[in-house]
């Protein structure tokens, strides 16, 4: 038996709550998860899984057991890297996931130079506007942008961003260049689903806020950004969802005497995981390269 | 001239000292000071905002009449301005310029009401002296700035300082606990929600009266 590997199956079948998700993770057959389980037990002589109505979860024993086995998979990740040496690069698979259109215009672009520093590493690169559950797809690391709500989560702020209401010349052509906020009324908003109709404004010690108008609300940027380029409206977005119309004059942002509440950009790593060596060595190198 | 450019070169004076006021350095000083710390509160993020639902009230006029938040919505949206009282310029400088834009209002069939914790005999001077046609409501001890999450309390070096300047606002308001509203506008929907909001926690800021009328085209286009 493979002590290591039996490990490292026991903590992901514990993340995942079930052997399939754990068999999804490792590529492997579910038999083949429940038989390396079924051996860790009884090499140990002692039930590390009970079965419950709500899925697999850890006896107390299995419990202690899992703590100490992810710092032990966490120490021989280190000690081979250390033993390759610092400049030997990465190995293996990294998944890593990120909204769509943040990650076509920052991500992507930057990934081969990545990958030409690390010839023995594969990445996986999940695009999901949504927030998904990182244990449970096997992510290593997403970058994330908001506010960070779940304390649970370990995460660190890479960057911050200014959002702004923003256009086409075309449409300000046709329906006017807004000078107030209040002007925003007369307006037709390209509306982010998740961020609702009401927009908030500051500018000085004054807070402002008005619900505006809009026949087209979409659940993902890039149909934001879509119809944002096809004249269809304004639109509250961050700096990098228009990083290259901005710069090129295809998009122009108004009211920028008034802030908006900044949007922040996160690694966030799964829950009651240390980050991984991948991991780490993945955002030091995006925090390294991200130009926004 | 925008209110606020009035508002602006009012403050130069008043600040530099000039008659009639002639207020000392000292004095501007503890006032900034109060301001800066109401806007490091952060409480003007707490207040009611665009979104919600404005919260009901019924309140007198400085007549007695008793006017009804539901009743003026029934006839068409509501600008709603919280000011502190008659006794500070920069409110009646307000009042004055939204008397000055109030008939674009009624082309929308927008009424028009301020709301001020001051007691009736204060709004009534508050009437005349700036020659308004709408009315002024006293908010009893600023339970309908409380209910909007605008009023404060003053700390107690303010106090001091407004006891000195004889601003004696628990006379004023009839009220013990030396609380204010923040400034702040409102236009607020037949259905009751909140179409516009926008709270001063810096009293020498307000909003210009036409940046209404934009939202009252919108609110009068779509009928609820």
């Amino acid at each position: 038996m493979d002590r290591l590997a039996s490990m490292e199956t026991f903590v992901r079948v514990v993340e995942t709550g079930s052997f399939s998700g754990a068999a999804r993770q490792l590529r492997v057959g579910q038999p083949a998860v429940s038989k390396s389980v079924a051996q860790l037990e009884e090499y140990l002589g002692v039930k590390l899984l009970t079965r419950s109505t709500r899925g697999l979860a850890p006896t107390e024993a299995g419990l202690g057991y899992l703590e100490r086995a992810r710092r032990a998979l966490e120490e021989a990740a280190e000690a081979e890297l250390a033993a390759r040496g610092a400049g030997a690069g990465l190995k293996g698979r990294l998944r890593v996931c990120a909204a769509v259109t943040f990650a076509r215009i920052h991500l992507i672009p930057i990934l081969p130079k990545f990958l030409a520093q690390h010839p023995e590493l594969e990445l996986e690169v999940v695009l999901d506007d949504r927030q998904i559950d990182l244990v449970q797809e096997g992510i290593d690391v997403a970058l994330r942008m908001g506010r960070m709500m779940d304390s649970a989560l370990t995460a660190r702020r890479i960057a911050k961003c200014k959002r702004f209401v923003l256009g086409t010349p075309a449409y300000f052509d046709r329906a006017g260049t807004p000078s107030t906020p209040s002007e925003l009324s007369k307006h037709q908003a390209i509306v982010y689903l998740r961020e609702g109709s009401v927009w908030s404004f500051q500018r000085e010690s004054t807070e402002l806020a008005l619900t505006i108008q809009s026949r087209l609300r979409v659940t993902a940027a890039e149909g934001m950004r879509a119809a944002v380029l096809a004249n269809a409206g304004i639109a509250i977005a961050s700096e990098w969802m228009f990083s290259p119309e901005l710069r090129s004059g295809a998009v122009r942002a108004v009211l920028k005497e008034w802030s908006l509440p900044a949007l922040e950009l996160w690694a966030v790593f799964p829950t009651g995981r240390a980050a991984t060596t991948k991991a780490r060595a993945f955002v030091d190198f995006f925090e390294r390269t991200f130009d926004a | 001239m925008s209110l606020q450019a009035k508002l602006d070169a009012f403050k130069a004076d008043f600040e530099a000292g000039r008659p009639p006021y002639s207020v000392p350095r000292s004095v501007i000083e503890t006032m900034h000071r109060a301001t800066a710390e109401l806007i490091a509160s952060g409480a003007a993020r707490q207040a009611k905002k665009a979104g919600d639902l404005a919260p009901s009230f019924s309140l007198k006029d400085p007549e007695g009449n008793v006017i009804n938040s539901a009743d003026l919505l029934r006839r068409g949206p509501l600008v709603l301005s919280f000011y502190r009282g008659v006794w500070c310029p920069y409110c009646n400088m307000e009042l004055r310029s939204l008397e000055a834009t109030k008939p674009e209002f009624d082309r929308y069939g927008a009424s028009l009401v301020a709301i001020s914790p001051q007691t009736a005999p204060n709004s009534r001077k508050s009437v005349r002296q700036n020659k308004l046609s709408f009315p002024i409501l006293s908010d009893v001890k600023g339970k309908v700035g409380e209910a909007f999450g605008l009023r404060f309390n003053l700390p107690n070096y303010l106090v001091e300082l407004y006891s000195q300047l004889k601003n004696d606002l628990p006379t004023f308001n009839d009220d013990p606990s030396w609380s204010l509203p923040m400034p702040a506008r409102y236009v607020i929907g037949q259905d009751g929600v909140i179409l516009y909001s926008e709270v001063n926690p810096d009293y020498t800021r307000r909003p210009e009266p036409e940046d209404m009328i934009p939202v009252l085209q919108r609110a009068t286009a779509v009928k609820v």
